[in-house]
């Protein structure tokens, strides 16, 4: 708004929450005009509320299945990407040896893995948190490695001037320094995970949200699909605030 | 108390001799600075003095036994504070202790002893991120003096500061020198402070980092800064050290 020319002073004063609300607005009401316009080509707000309602228990049934998957996949990543990045960041030989795979699995598209991850394990719970652990446990990794590897090395100094042990100096410096940087992994692993279930939900369709889009769309129930979708949206939107609010608490020291 | 013999140091096997032969003493109770040139070894030296760094050959004595790890008998204050962001004034206070294993009472006690006897009262929730140099500068000397060492070091403690809080930290560390009877190794490129901190000024040259010559600072302590540096032998000692620092730089 503010970069709007002088002239347009009393825009400008408009608070950015009613521009917002106004912009929802117009879209939702044009979107709604539109689609009784021409019903057959997409379906309109009302319509996808109604269909929404319709289908709650399937939904909510999909959402549960979904995020058990994404539970159990990040909660993995999370342990095992910190573990692995701190590991990567202080023994040498830790680096050396896992690099490779770092590299090549980070550059590869994950979801050419999944013809073979079904071959051995199956379409069931097990793949869904698998594919999840390979979306979303780079970031981890990554993420961590580089903030404990981006912690000075003056401070690691200055805790060894006052006769800090390795394992003390670990709790207090590199701990808290990483912490910052694990939660750039955390919050950019936390969609990724999702996104891995989803997809494995969809190209092997057992369960699930990815399963239940996948079965709206085959029948063409443009109305269906809409609701499931806006909630994975808003479920995203609050996981990632819930992290940054968790970093805050965890993190005060940051402006 | 402390005795630096014959230490020599390089970076490399085969890297030039950054300190060659170094021997000094600083006695109990005693205010000694190590002045010098940029890049002439003093930090190096203090860092090995410290435990910090191996010396490649000689070595490090307190009280006739060879130091070469830090203890707790040494605190040091840095250049750039190096206090830890994440946690509170008090807390980086207590620091030191806490990785020395004092108990969680015993060195918050101590902690807001020492804030104290620094003026941060009133701050001991504050993190670095929210007070000025020369407060973190304060938080750096008690973290060091919470500690209750027998030597303490001091790498260019106020280097970083602009020049009226360096000018007031000085005041404030003589007085605690006084007060606690401190015995100090400081390293400063700055002549003005050496003189009015020091009982003695070990001057340092380049290439390699040795040790030109030492000079007493004629002042009795406690001092008055003002009435220090309006004595005509302030002048006099600056502008020899000056005058050999010069030297020392045209002559390469």
């Amino acid at each position: 708004m503010t970069t709007l020319s002088p002239e347009s002073g009393l825009l400008a004063r408009v608070p950015p929450r009613v521009v917002r609300i106004a912009s929802v607005v117009v879209v939702v009401l044009s979107w709604e005009i539109a689609g009784r316009a021409a019903p057959r080509w997409a379906s309109y707000p009302t319509e996808v509320f109604a269909a929404f309602l319709d289908n709650l228990d399937r939904i909510i049934e999909a959402f549960v299945e979904t995020f058990k998957a994404v539970g159990v996949g990040y909660a993995i990543s999370v342990a095992g990407g910190v573990l692995i990045g701190f590991g990567m960041a202080r023994i040498r030989v830790v680096k050396v040896a896992l690099d490779p795979y770092v590299a090549v699995l980070y550059s590869t598209p994950r979801i050419t893995l999944i013809p073979l991850a079904i071959l051995l394990i199956g379409i069931g719970f097990n793949l869904r948190v698998l594919m999840s652990v390979l979306a979303s446990i780079f970031p981890m990794i990554i993420n961590t490695y580089a903030a404990v590897d981006s912690v000075s090395a003056e401070l690691e100094e200055t805790a060894r001037s006052f006769t800090a042990s390795r394992w003390s100096i670990t709790r207090t410096v590199l701990i808290p320094g990483a912490i910052p940087g694990i939660f750039v992994g955390m919050r950019v692993g936390i969609i990724r995970a999702l996104v891995g279930v989803i997809v494995a939900e969809m190209t092997a369709g057992a369960a699930g949200v990815g399963a239940l889009l996948l079965v709206f769309g085959r029948f063409f129930q443009s109305e269906k699909l809409f609701g499931p979708v806006l909630l994975l949206g808003l479920v995203s939107i609050l996981m990632t605030r819930g992290l940054s609010y968790l970093e805050r608490k965890l993190a005060p020291w940051q402006d | 108390m402390l005795s630096i013999r014959s230490v020599d140091k390089r970076f490399s096997l085969d890297g030039p001799l950054v300190l060659d032969r170094v021997n000094m003493e600083v006695r109990n109770g005693e205010f000694v600075s190590l002045l010098g040139p940029s890049g002439c070894g003093k930090t190096t030296l203090l860092k090995i003095v410290a435990g910090l760094l191996p010396a490649t050959g000689g070595g490090v004595y307190l009280e006739g036994e060879e130091s070469t790890e830090p203890s707790r008998e040494k605190a040091m204050v840095f250049q750039h504070f190096n206090l830890l962001p994440w946690r509170t004034a008090i807390n980086n206070v207590a620091y030191g202790l806490e990785v020395q294993g004092v108990a969680k009472a015993e060195r918050l006690e101590t902690a807001a002893r020492f804030l104290k006897l620094l003026d941060l009262d009133g701050y001991e929730d504050h993190y670095p991120s929210q007070i000025s140099g020369g407060m973190k500068q304060r938080v750096g000397l008690a973290r060091a003096l919470a500690t209750e060492p027998r030597l303490m070091l001091m790498d260019e403690p106020f280097g970083a500061l602009d020049a009226l809080t360096r000018e007031y930290l000085q005041d404030e560390l003589a007085r605690i020198a006084a007060s606690q009877d401190l015995t100090v190794l400081f390293v400063t490129h700055s002549i003005d402070e050496a003189i009015y901190l020091s009982d003695r000024i070990v001057v340092m040259g380049n290439n390699p980092g040795r040790i030109l010559v030492e000079y007493p600072v004629p002042f009795e302590r406690p001092r008055v800064s003002t009435v220090v540096r309006a004595d005509p032998r302030f002048a006099e000692l600056r502008n020899q050290v000056w005058v050999l620092l010069e030297e020392e730089k045209s002559g390469r």
